[in-house]
């Protein structure tokens, strides 16, 4: 139950967060390229690469905060429908250029984002060790 | 404030569905690769393709197609589930499953979509 009520508020908070950063965003679009739609994704991948890395590498923290922060928040963060329909929209006004754009570029980024959110995981635990070798919970 | 809260109460609903289908579909083939993400987008693009064919309020909208359905699929999670696969050297299959998930759901998006034009 504790899992459900803590998905559901990272959900809430991603959602909304996600409505205003697409909001924030629109300045970037260009070309009929939803640029802001993309950028909340690659947010998303960023953020889910370093969490899933960091509880990789045995980084403590609470299973239902995990879930709440991966599963809730930063899945409802990001978007797949919202994807789909603006490139539905694109290749159905025949702005086949801008479609693939969109698609290759949501792909590669997001693929590029989640290795640099692993990385950064790395990092972090690196130099939380430096700083602390007692920390706990690390065990590599 | 009206919206916010239509889109707020919708993104958690949505999260919380994704989850349990989710759960449920890990459950159902333990053994092989869990198709529980892939459904779940597929589904979400085809009903986003009959609630914005709808054209419903401002409110309703928010609360179905941004918060519900938007929470509902996921990028971040299917963008991980190729990169493991291809992380566990099935470089085929993560970009058979990265492909065919968004070709897939973009037909899903457009028949969802015909099927609300036809009906009105």
């Amino acid at each position: 139950m504790r899992k459900i009520v803590f998905i559901g508020l990272g959900g809430m908070f991603g959602a909304l967060l996600r409505v205003g950063l697409i909001n924030v965003f629109e300045v970037f679009n260009i070309r009929l390229i939803p640029i802001n739609i993309l950028l909340v994704n690659l947010l998303g991948c960023f953020l889910l690469g370093l969490f899933f890395k960091l509880s990789e590498l045995s980084v403590s923290i609470d299973r239902e905060m995990r879930l709440g922060i991966t599963t809730g928040f930063i899945g409802a963060l990001t978007t797949f429908s919202t994807l789909c329909k603006g490139l539905v929209e694109l290749l159905l006004n025949a702005n086949y250029l801008e479609a693939l754009i969109y698609l290759i570029g949501s792909c590669l980024l997001g693929w590029i984002a989640i290795v640099f959110g692993r990385i950064l995981a790395e990092k972090l635990v690196e130099w939380w060790w430096i700083l602390d070798p007692n920390i706990e919970g690390i065990t590599q | 404030m009206m919206l916010y809260l239509c889109i707020g109460i919708g993104g958690m609903l949505g999260s919380i569905t994704r989850f349990l289908l989710g759960k449920y579909f890990e459950k159902k083939n333990q053994n092989s690769f869990s198709w529980g993400t892939a459904i779940i987008n597929i589904t979400g693009a085809i009903l986003l393709g009959v609630v914005t064919t709808f054209s419903f309020g401002d409110s309703l909208y928010g609360f179905l197609g941004e918060g519900f359905l938007g929470a509902y699929t996921t990028f971040s999670t299917f963008m991980y589930e190729g990169f493991s696969l291809y992380k566990d050297k099935k470089e085929i299959n993560a970009l058979l499953y990265i492909i065919g998930t968004l070709i897939i759901s973009m037909i899903g998006y457009y028949l969802g979509m015909r099927l609300i034009e036809i009906v009105i």
